[in-house]
Formats: structure tokens, sequence, C-alpha cells
């Protein structure tokens, strides 16, 4: 009996999906074929001439901002891309005749450098860097069989050495982006991205993606808008370059703030550096900030807080007299008014003009020394709290529990040595009103998913009265109007307040140094609704004793690109 | 498993597995589609990065040429160009001239 034999059907199911498999095996098989064997040649070549480079030298980080006056960004530190010219030289033939095709290309195209590395045996040379993409579809056009050009990216700043002593500049540490000095540093959080491999892997693409909307690993990450105004900026670092030229001296530096809110305007300090270019420094010292990580007596620009204080006490009033003796002893230390000339009987008004160390150090008398020691710690007791790295706080160890003659010389700037940051905060509460401001140079955050943070700082904390505030501010006034060069430098429309400083320095022999001195200036204005306020100070000028030759002609050169920059009405 | 689901699905073999085949073809089908979509979309999206990138790049030539041109406008330059100080300073009021909506 011939019997049929009966096939499970569960059998005929598993062929048929075992046919599904074999096809498929077949396709992939098929597609590897093509690739690895048809079309092998062109892949090849294909990856020879790969832009592209697996480096992880190439960076992505946050953009930081200038901000114009009229509300328009600019960058002041980004990220570029460009391509690096690379040489495979086992390949790559003829580089003698080649050099000139190059050269037209790239400037300054060195042509021993590019022999000696053409002539190497070596699969990795590079020629060139930074190219534009205009310079790399020029080496493509070339079409040279062992060139290479490989995409980069880098920390960008188009301003060169512009505020760079508030931006600082990044570098690679333990393998890592940081940022180094100023706001790379002070914000390097909110700047710093992953370290990104120019490759893109879909799925970690995919996946990271998605979890960057499912956590929050990624809300932190954003750019910076500062209140630093380019044009302002550019004319400060102008104006201070040109006076440390002028006078020789060691450094020369400059603050613009708005005395309100305490917006930093401008900062520079000259010597500077570039930022593009920091290892070209001259020093490690140009690239700190020094008006935050360093301190300095200050001298008489100390004296309008200290003459505030007598008036927000009560103890002294603008008409209040002394007799002014030229020098006073105390603790049996002798100082001296800046000439050692006695003007007899003055009044306050006459301190201020004249610069009377005596006439300060009388106002403290006034005052006692408890309440004026509480007002100089209000003022100069802790940092400010700036967004910049590394702020110095103030060295006013003279003020605690020193003798009398610490309170003194204190009153006239001398003994206790400031930030010049600090001193900033602490002049403008003589024009704002009295308050303690925050100096602050970011003002907004701009986070890449999308949202932004405005920047607020504590600006409450008030040291002085109103009327304390008008009655400075008229005295100051009356210095520019009547006293500084005679006058002659006063502003028909506008009201400053100003006064200078000249402070001895200490030299290598720990005693005050009797040819060095530390020159200052400070103004406000317009003087009873202040819009700017201007620090200005030189260390070291040669062949000069007094700040009002130093530094009134570079304060109001400032002033009065200030008065039409941001066309400041006339107040009188 | 119960008898009447056990019996349903003796009954219904051929049907239960094209559809069940039918089922596997169609989610292969939407992943392969899915996972090209979103490749698609990232490759994309890492165009439009390179693409920004290449922008940034160009527009911070342009701020540094800007700044540099800005440098070299001095007083002095403007002064050798024709720019003469004015002998006496007239200031004048601006009125706003915003238009407003409301009465």
């Amino acid at each position: 009996m011939n019997k049929k034999k009966k096939i499970h059907p569960h059998i005929g199911r598993l062929r048929l999906v075992m046919s599904g498999v074999f096809f498929i095996a077949l396709i992939l098989i098929a597609k590897l074929y093509q690739v690895q064997i048809v079309q092998h040649e062109e892949f090849a070549e294909r990856a020879d001439r790969q832009y592209v480079r697996p480096i992880n030298s190439s960076i992505d980080r946050g953009s930081i901002f200038f901000s114009t006056k009229d509300g328009d960004k600019l960058a002041a530190a980004t990220i570029k891309s460009g391509y690096t010219l690379a040489v495979n030289s086992t390949i790559f033939k003829k580089a003698d005749e080649r050099y000139e095709s190059f050269a037209e290309i790239i400037p300054d195209f060195d042509r021993e450098e590019y022999l000696r590395k053409t002539a190497k045996d070596d699969i990795y040379e590079e020629l060139a860097k930074r190219l534009t993409v205009e310079q790399k579809d020029a080496v493509l056009a070339l079409d040279y069989d062992g060139i290479a050009l490989y995409k980069d990216r880098w920390r960008y700043y188009p301003g060169d050495e512009l505020a760079s002593q508030v931006l600082g500049f990044i570098s690679y540490l333990d393998g890592e982006v940081k940022g180094h000095y100023g706001l790379e540093m002070a914000y390097q959080d909110v700047l710093v991205r992953n370290t990104t491999d120019v490759y893109v892997n879909f799925f970690v693409e995919m996946f990271s993606g998605a979890k960057k909307v499912l956590t929050d690993g990624n809300k932190k990450a954003g750019s910076i808008v500062t209140t630093i105004e380019p044009s302002v900026e550019l004319m400060l670092e102008d104006v201070i370059a040109r006076t440390n030229d002028k006078w020789n001296s060691k450094i020369t530096g400059g603050i613009i703030m708005n005395p309100k809110n305490g917006e930093i305007y401008a900062m520079a300090a000259t010597p500077g550096f570039n930022a593009n270019d920091f290892g070209s420094a001259e020093s490690l010292d140009v690239l700190q900030n020094p008006h935050v990580e360093r301190v300095y007596e200050m001298g008489s620009v100390v004296k309008p807080i200290t003459m505030a204080i007598g008036l927000d006490t009560g103890a002294v009033r603008p008409e209040t007299t002394y007799l002014d003796t030229g020098s006073r002893t105390i603790n049996n230390r002798t100082f001296f008014n800046y000439d050692k000339k006695a003007r007899g009987r003055v009044d306050m008004q006459t301190v201020l003009s004249s610069s009377l160390n005596t006439g300060v150090s009388f106002v403290v008398d006034e005052v006692g020394i408890p309440t004026f020691k509480k007002y100089m710690l209000e003022f100069f007791g802790d940092k400010t709290g700036i967004d910049l790295p590394r702020e110095q706080a103030p060295l006013v160890n003279n003020l605690e529990g020193g003798k009398d003659i610490e309170y003194a010389t204190a009153s006239f700037g001398q003994g206790i040595a400031l930030s010049p940051i600090s001193l900033i905060r602490g002049l403008a509460a003589l024009g704002n009103g009295g308050y303690l401001v925050t100096p602050h140079v970011v003002k907004e955050i701009e986070y890449t998913i999308g949202t932004s943070k405005v920047i607020e700082v504590d600006n409450s904390k008030r040291v002085f009265s109103e009327k304390t505030s008008e009655d400075i501010s008229r005295m100051l006034v009356n210095v520019v109007d009547d006293a500084l060069l005679g006058g002659t430098v006063a502003l028909p429309n506008h009201t400053v307040a100003a006064k200078t400083g000249t402070a001895q320095i200490v030299g290598d022999d720990g005693k005050y140094s009797e040819d060095l001195f530390l020159h200052s200036f400070f103004g406000y204005f317009p003087a009873f609704d202040p819009e700017f306020i201007v620090l200005l100070y030189t260390t070291e000028p040669k062949d000069v004793l007094y700040a009002s030759e130093t530094l009134t002609a570079p304060f109001f050169e400032l002033t009065d690109f200030l008065i039409a920059y941001y066309e400041i009405e006339p107040d009188r | 498993m119960n008898k009447n689901t056990y019996s349903f699905i003796e009954r219904n073999t051929k049907i239960l597995f094209i559809v069940l085949s039918a089922l596997v073809l169609l989610l292969a089908f939407l992943y392969v589609y899915f996972i090209n979509f979103a490749i698609h979309k990232t490759a994309l999206r890492e165009d439009v990065r390179i693409e920004t990138m290449d922008l940034q790049s160009k527009t911070s030539n342009l701020e540094k040429e800007y700044l540099a041109l800005q440098r070299e406008i001095t007083k002095d330059f403007a002064l050798r160009n024709g720019f003469v100080d004015v002998e006496e300073t007239v200031f004048v009021s601006i009125p706003n001239t915003q238009l407003s909506l409301h009465e």
C-alpha cells in the first residue's frame, strides 16, 4: 500500500519562514558584495577625500555677546569653523612644482616648511590650519592625490584684544576644555558643551536628543549676554593705551559703570593680551583682570567717601571749618598735606578742592572712630560679588582694631588696599542716592532650550541718605568747576562730579617710595542724576607728580565721548 | 488557556498565521520606515548645525572687520577727513515722535 507520507503543517510554515530569512540574508550578502567588492574603489576614494576628521579637539561652546547701546548683540566670543589642510606624503607627488598653487590660495604659506613636510614618508602632516570655506574649495579644485581637508572648530574672539581681561579664554586642561580667567571661567557651567565629534552617530544622536528633552541635563547650557558696550570699550582701551604710552606707566586701567544699577559698560587695563593668541602674552600677569584680582592703595579718591560719612552722620557740613596746620601727628607718626602747606582756617569744600589730608582726618575726629570704622566696613568690608572670578577682597586690616593713625590714613586712602571694582562701587554710592550696587558684566543668559534668564542683582543696600548724596555731589561739582586745573576743564552744559587721587606706592624695601605713585581719577555725570561713573588709574607714571596732570585729559575725553554717544541732555 | 480558546486557535490556525505574519511584516516595515525617518532628520539637523556654524564663522569675520574699522575711526581720522569741532554747541529738544493708539 502506497501510503503518502503526511507532512505536518508546522513543517511547511517553518520552511516558509526559513525561506524568508534566507531571502533577507541573500539581500544583505548581495548588498555587502556590492559595497565591499563592486564599489570598493569608489568608497575608498571617497573615504580618502573625507573632510571631516575624528579628532576630539573640535569644540562646541556657548557664545559671549557684547551689547550695543541700541540693544543689538555683537559676538565677543564665538565658535569658528574652518579646515585643516593635511598631506599624505606617501601618495603626494611633485611637491616642489605644486607649491605655487597652494601659495596662491593660502597667504604666507611657508615654502621651506611645506617642502620639509611633504618630503617626509608620513601619512599625516598638517600643512595649514584654519582655512576658510573658500580656501577649502580652492584646494579641492586642485584635485591632488594625497591631499586631505579636515573640518575643525575653535574658540574665536572677533575683537582680539577687546575686553580680553573680562572675557578670559579657554584651553585644554586634563583633557577638558575649560575657561581660564574672566567670563569663560566664571560661566564655565553655562558655556560648556560636550566635546563633539564631527562624525555623527545617528543612534547616539537620536537617543541623546530624547534624553535632553526628558532630563534636565542640558538645561544649564546657553550663551551669555554682557553689559559691555563695544564702542565704549574700544574708546576706553584707546584712551588708556595712549595714557599709558604718554606717561610710560606700568599699568593703566579704567572702568565705566552705570552707578545706578552696577552694569559695567567697559573695563580695560593695558598692557592686555589678544585672546586669540594668549600664548604670546608678555607675561602671566597681563592675563589677570587687575580691576578685580588686585588691590591698590588708591589715595585721595577715597576722601569724598570720608567726607560723605561726615555729612551723613551730621558731624560736619560743607561750611564747617577747621584749622589746617599742614600736618598732623597721631600716635607719634606725622602725615602732611600733599604740598606740606598750611592753609589756616578752611571749610570742608576746600578740604576736597585742595585735597587736604589734615581735613579728612579732622572729619574722622568729628565722626568718631567707631562710626567711621562701621561705615568704612560697610563699603569695603567684603567683596563686591561681581560676576568675575578670583575677586580679591579689600585689605582693610588697619580698620580692624587699628591705631588712631590707621583711621586717619585710611580717610585719605592710604594704609588700606582696595580693588578698583570695590572702589568704584563705593564711589557710585556718592552719586546714586547712597546705594551700594552690585557691579556685574552679565545681564542675561540665553539657554539652548530656548528660554532666557535676566540676571538680577541686589542693589538695595543703602549707606547714605539722599541728602548726603546731593551734598557730596554738589561739593564734587565745585571741585571740577573751581579747582581742577583752575576750573578750566569744567563742561559748560553738564555737571561733572570728580576728584583726583595721588597715592604713594610701597617700594621693594617695604617703605613708601618718594618717586613711585599711583594716580587715580573718578567722576560721575550728570552729577545729580548720574548715568555714568568713570574710574581711571595709572601706576608708576614717569616724570609727573599729580593725577590732575596725567588723568584729567583722558577722563574728559571719555566724558565728552559718552555725552555725545549716549546723547546725554545738558543739565545746566 | 481554556478549552474555548484552544479550539478557536485550532479552528483558525491558518488565518491567525496569516494575520500575525502580516503584523510582523507591518511592524518590520514601520520599524525600518521610522528608523530611516529618524536618520534622515538627524542628518538634516546635523547639516543645519554645520550650516549654522559656517554662517556663525562668516558673521564673526564680519564682526572682526567691523571692530577693526571702528578702531580706525578716531577723532584724528575725522579731523583728517574734514570734520571740524563746532564752536558753540546748541542743544535741541526732540519731541517724542512715537505714535500712540490711545486717545
